[in-house]
């Protein structure tokens, strides 16, 4: 797939940690599939309820389903940063394991536990939600620039037409007797 | 005779075994159960002495009401109120509530009344618990969702617990 003749370019987010040690970097990619993640973590599905005269319907208001849902959107949070997270060069993690949905919510925890402070982990987050295209406020930006320059475009069409309609002066007026 | 007001409370139809569930969500109606027992007012002489506990009496239950939907521990497939009560179609692998498996197939009737509110203070669930309900007439409406059935239960004394909201 091409956009606009370019090959689209994969919006990879570095993330630094300041240390006078010598700064260290996160790198944040989008996740493209999550096929591996369904198949570890299946979507849960409504329960069926019964209505009066046999008709059975899905009952998405059940608590125990609400609850399911919760807890997979829950999960699916965590696959997405750690899957993210996963093209940073040298990341290992000692607790979290990409297949075991049990360990993932381990990984603020080790984070903060090998000096990263909060501040630092809500940047490394919001990378993670930058790089997966989640970040309303730039998606805005990008909106509003796009209309700005498409606006820009309109504009500068209209003035040369515009110009193009100004009146000429007149050539030497033809030679009647010619 | 305690008549509990069914609006905010759930029916469970619980069998014997495990997610043998029906849940029944009520509309409009009423459940009343009467608890009784014999006193034996024994006489000295002609005057009143002592008083012994007579023969036992099950506990009779009568229900009556529509009903708004119906769902099962199992999920998919949801057996009806009479399926469940006669041992029937999608409950008929169901096993009966009463230990002895050679006495005529019971239920457990739970009523689980929660009075809680969005927005309110949270109030105890109260859980009335009529086990090995035994129906003797039943009256089903299916289209109207409507059930009205009487019975007796096996015990003498209904059950009530209370638990915290949520729990």
């Amino acid at each position: 797939m091409k956009l606009q003749g370019k090959k689209i370019p994969t919006a990879e987010v570095i993330v630094p940690i300041i240390r006078d040690s010598g700064n260290l970097y996160f790198t944040a990619s989008p996740v493209l599939n999550y096929d591996d993640f369904l198949k570890l973590c299946p979507e849960p599905k409504p329960p069926k309820r019964m209505l009066p005269g046999g008709v059975m319907q899905e009952n998405v208001a059940d608590p125990n389903y609400k609850k399911k849902l919760e807890m997979f959107a829950t999960h699916r949070t965590h696959y997405m940063i750690l899957k993210s997270l996963q093209s940073t060069p040298g990341l290992d993690w000692d607790t979290v394991k990409l297949d075991d949905p049990e360990t993932w919510a381990n990984y603020e925890s080790e984070m903060r536990g090998n000096g990263i402070a909060e501040g630092e982990i809500a940047r490394v987050i919001n990378g993670v939600i930058q790089a997966n295209g989640l970040d309303d406020s730039k998606v805005e930006e990008a909106r509003r620039g796009f209309l700005a320059s498409a606006q820009a475009a309109v504009d500068t069409d209209q003035s040369i037409q515009k110009a193009e309609l100004l009146p000429t002066e007149s050539g030497e007026p033809a030679n009647v007797s010619e | 005779m305690p008549v509990i007001d069914l609006k905010q409370t759930t029916i469970n139809l619980n069998g014997g075994g495990v997610s043998q569930t029906v849940e029944v969500k009520i509309g409009e109606g009423n459940l009343s159960y009467t608890e009784k027992r014999n006193m034996d007012y024994i006489r000295n002489k002609g005057v009143l002495d002592t008083v012994r506990e007579g023969d036992e009496e099950p506990v009779e239950v009568r229900f009556d009401f529509t009903w708004e939907y119906l769902t099962s521990a199992t999920g998919d497939t949801v057996p009806t109120i009479e399926e469940v009560l006669k041992r029937e179609g999608l409950a008929s692998a169901w096993t009966s509530s009463a230990a002895d498996v050679c006495e005529p197939f019971a239920v457990d009737v739970e009523v689980i009344y929660d009075p809680t509110c969005a927005g309110t203070i949270v109030e105890p669930i109260e859980t009335t618990t009529l086990a090995d309900f035994r129906w003797e007439s039943l009256e089903h409406d299916m289209r109207g969702g409507a059930v009205a059935a009487s019975g007796n239960c096996n015990v003498t004394r209904a059950s009530i617990a209370r638990t915290a909201a949520g729990s």
